[in-house]
């Protein structure tokens, strides 16, 4: 067996809950939780990467997990993809309960303003580095993240986060720290 | 009132323990996403040329009169008969035989073929354990004939499919271009059985092709004349629980599909079961073991040095058809960026030459939005994507000798046609996106500058320039939504090299490696 094999296997068999549930975050739904999970294994593992660990594979695969969403809702060829492996799992994956109302909430956001959120909130990553992370422009993400705020504050008994501009005080704050 | 970070946290954890406490295996996300792993990984390797190749044969002409468009005939035309022999070796390969295949009729059952991901090549194995590594043909398919004198095409990566068809199994009726091939589902997962030989008046053939249709969605419709009379046919589904599902075949019907029709997550084979006049059963078994993808067959040589192109000699072997006396070595490892050829101009930590800055009649521009690929068709690149025109000269060559000469490593790909009866104009074609801060290649992108079949775009802007060149303007597109999304750091840079560099595009022309010309330019915002 290849050693990205055995690598895969023992990703998911360690990992496989969490990254679940880090993708369920992404989507929404358990069972596209589970294919966006086999959506980034299949494109990290696809080409050779000098991946040697557990933890630098869940790193790498939940990293090409945001702009596989975000790639999804365009692509053509995702749906051909999503047809052909519905005959592969149960038809319908239940969601479980726990943490369900929340997901169920990120339901509600288009799916660049879900993976936004998430980058920003869950990952904690700033506004720059969700830009980059997605090649969108800061402030289309300022955008996304804005209207995210606007569905989700009514859904989720949730309290207002801070401000970009804060965020962006904080990040410089802390450079200075680095190289005071 | 929470905040939005203790919730999004508190929402993660409590749904990862609750799959992990509810005993969620992941054996069959694991075994799938291994599967297509597989299938990818030897997409790229063994494809990606072909698929580049297949499409810039389709830009520059429509009739394939040079290199023949399949067209499903027995008869062999040079091209394709010059590329089906290969003289590598391939190492140690199990036969590959159905189970109990002694029970067949002799001369039944003629081969497998599948992708061996670890050379990227396609292989066709004959019963007695022959192996042939087949090389591409100029059309984009894998041309093979098994021995019987019929022209298969093993694998159609040129098809606008994402998991292309990849392996199939070969009786001696299944025809040229109409073939018995497993399509989408992993051929490994299944095992043919036929338990005994099929008893007098059971026409073995027929109902072959009726149970293809579970697997396939193509084949035959029953037939009752597959039987003696008197004789009746049950379609079985059995389960690992012991269950069965069972139904009656009518005239004509077809067998339900794996992919609609059945559940298999706990499926132990689909069967046809004929129970004779007397009373007595046989049955083709068809037995499913996703989580047992066995180990590929073949077991290459692995690369024994840095990566080497064909001799002349090893080249006009295969021109020839010849299979002895070749060497046995492994050319054809599939290598890291930066690592073939183009080694000996660009490498990563060192600054790409000056004097080959803008050198040939390539540019590349990042692009978002809808971009127009080929009037009236535009494509949606998203944010960051990134848009190459070429346009390159080509050089009047035999098509299969371009094909073997293109190194098999990341950027590399022949590209050529022919208009109607007129000569081959080809050229090998090196293309990679690279990161370059502070004058160095500090790393390279993650997605091949040439990426049809993961955009879905063909390239059909482009068209003759002049008898001798061709301009592939707005056929090239290197990745859409986020290019530098996929970079990868190349020897001791870190991430944060990538930070702040610069996107650049190496590129290279020729009629065989040893005359390329290279060239690089950066990348326009």
């Amino acid at each position: 067996m290849a050693r990205w094999q055995m690598l895969v296997e023992q990703l998911l068999a360690e990992r496989g809950s969490r990254l679940v549930a880090y993708a369920a975050l992404l989507v929404g739904r358990d069972g596209d939780a589970e294919d966006l999970v086999h959506d980034a294994v299949v494109k990290v593992f696809s080409r050779p990467r000098p991946l040697c660990t557990v933890d630098e594979a869940e790193a790498y695969v939940r990293s090409a997990m945001p702009s596989i969403v975000i790639d999804k809702a365009r692509s053509t060829a995702s749906k051909r993809r999503a047809l052909t492996r519905a005959f592969e799992r149960a038809e319908h994956t239940p969601d479980i309960d726990a943490g369900l109302d929340v997901r169920a909430a990120l339901r509600e956001l288009s799916p660049r303003e879900q993976v936004c959120i998430v980058l920003r909130f869950f990952d904690d990553m700033t506004v720059p580095q969700v830009a980059a992370r997605l090649g969108l422009a800061e402030g289309t993400v300022k955008r996304y993240l804005s209207d995210a705020r606007a569905k989700l504050l009514p859904l989720l008994d949730v309290t207002a986060w801070e401000e970009d501009q804060e965020i962006t005080v904080v990040v410089a704050t802390r450079r200075g720290d680095r190289h005071a | 009132m929470r905040d939005l970070r203790e919730v999004l946290q508190g929402s993660f954890e409590s749904h990862a323990d609750a799959l992990g406490n509810a005993g969620r295996s992941w054996g069959g996300l694991a075994a799938r996403s291994t599967r297509d792993t597989r299938n990818r990984r030897a997409w790229r390797a063994g494809a990606a040329s072909t698929v580049a190749a297949a499409a810039a044969v389709g830009i520059v002409a429509t009739a394939m009169g040079v290199v023949g468009g399949g067209g499903g005939g027995d008869a062999l035309n040079p091209a394709q008969r010059l590329v089906m022999d290969d003289p590598y070796s391939l190492g140690e390969c199990a036969a590959y035989v159905p189970a109990n295949a002694e029970v067949l009729p002799d001369g039944y059952y003629i081969g497998r073929a599948y992708v061996d991901s670890a050379s990227g090549f396609v292989v066709a194995v004959t019963p007695d354990g022959t192996v042939t590594r087949v090389q591409p043909g100029p059309n984009g398919d894998y041309p093979f004939d098994f021995g019987d004198g019929h022209l298969r095409s093993l694998s159609r990566p040129d098809l606008p499919n994402d998991m292309p068809p990849l392996v199939g199994d070969y009786t001696q009726n299944s025809g040229g271009g109409d073939i018995w091939v497993d399509a989408a589902l992993d051929s490994y997962a299944w095992t043919r059985v036929v338990p005994a030989p099929a008893p007098d008046g059971v026409n073995l053939d027929n109902l072959w092709k009726t149970l293809a249709i579970t697997l396939t969605g193509g084949g035959a419709g029953y037939d009752p004349g597959a039987v003696p009379d008197g004789a009746t046919t049950d379609f079985v589904a059995g389960y690992t629980d012991g269950r069965e599902d069972t139904g009656a075949l009518l005239n004509g019907g077809a067998t339900p599909s794996v992919r609609e029709d059945i559940d298999t997550n706990a499926l132990e084979y689909v069967a046809l079961r004929v129970t004779l006049a007397d009373g007595s059963k046989w049955e083709l078994r068809f037995d499913y073991t996703p989580e047992n993808i066995p180990d590929l067959p073949c077991q290459p040589t692995p690369p024994s040095g840095p990566f080497e192109w064909p001799s002349q000699e090893q080249t006009a072997a295969a021109e020839a058809g010849a299979s002895e006396g070749a060497t046995s070595t492994d050319t054809q490892a599939m290598g890291e960026p930066l690592s073939g050829p183009e080694s000996e101009v660009f490498q990563c930590e060192a600054p790409p030459p000056a004097d080959l800055e803008n050198s040939g009649d390539v540019t590349a521009r990042l692009a978002s939005g809808e971009v127009m690929i080929s009037d009236p068709d535009t494509f949606d690149v998203g944010e960051d994507g990134l848009m190459v025109d070429v346009t390159a000269p080509l050089w009047e060559m035999d098509p299969k000798t371009m094909i073997a000469q293109t190194p098999r490593v990341t950027g590399w790909q022949p590209t050529g046609g022919s208009q109607g009866d007129g000569p081959f104009y080809g050229n090998l074609t090196y293309l990679e996106t690279v990161a370059v801060s502070e004058g160095a290649i500090v790393g390279v992108a993650g997605e091949p500058v040439v990426d049809w079949t993961a955009n879905g775009v063909g390239g059909a802007s482009a068209g003759y320039k002049s008898p001798d060149t061709v301009n592939l303007r707005g056929g090239f597109i290197a990745a859409f939504n986020g290019i530098r999304g996929t970079l990868q750091p190349c020897g001791y840079a870190t991430s944060a090299d990538l930070a702040d560099a610069q996107l650049a595009v190496l590129y290279g022309f020729g009629p065989d490696v040893p005359s390329m010309s290279y060239g690089w330019t950066l990348v326009a915002n």
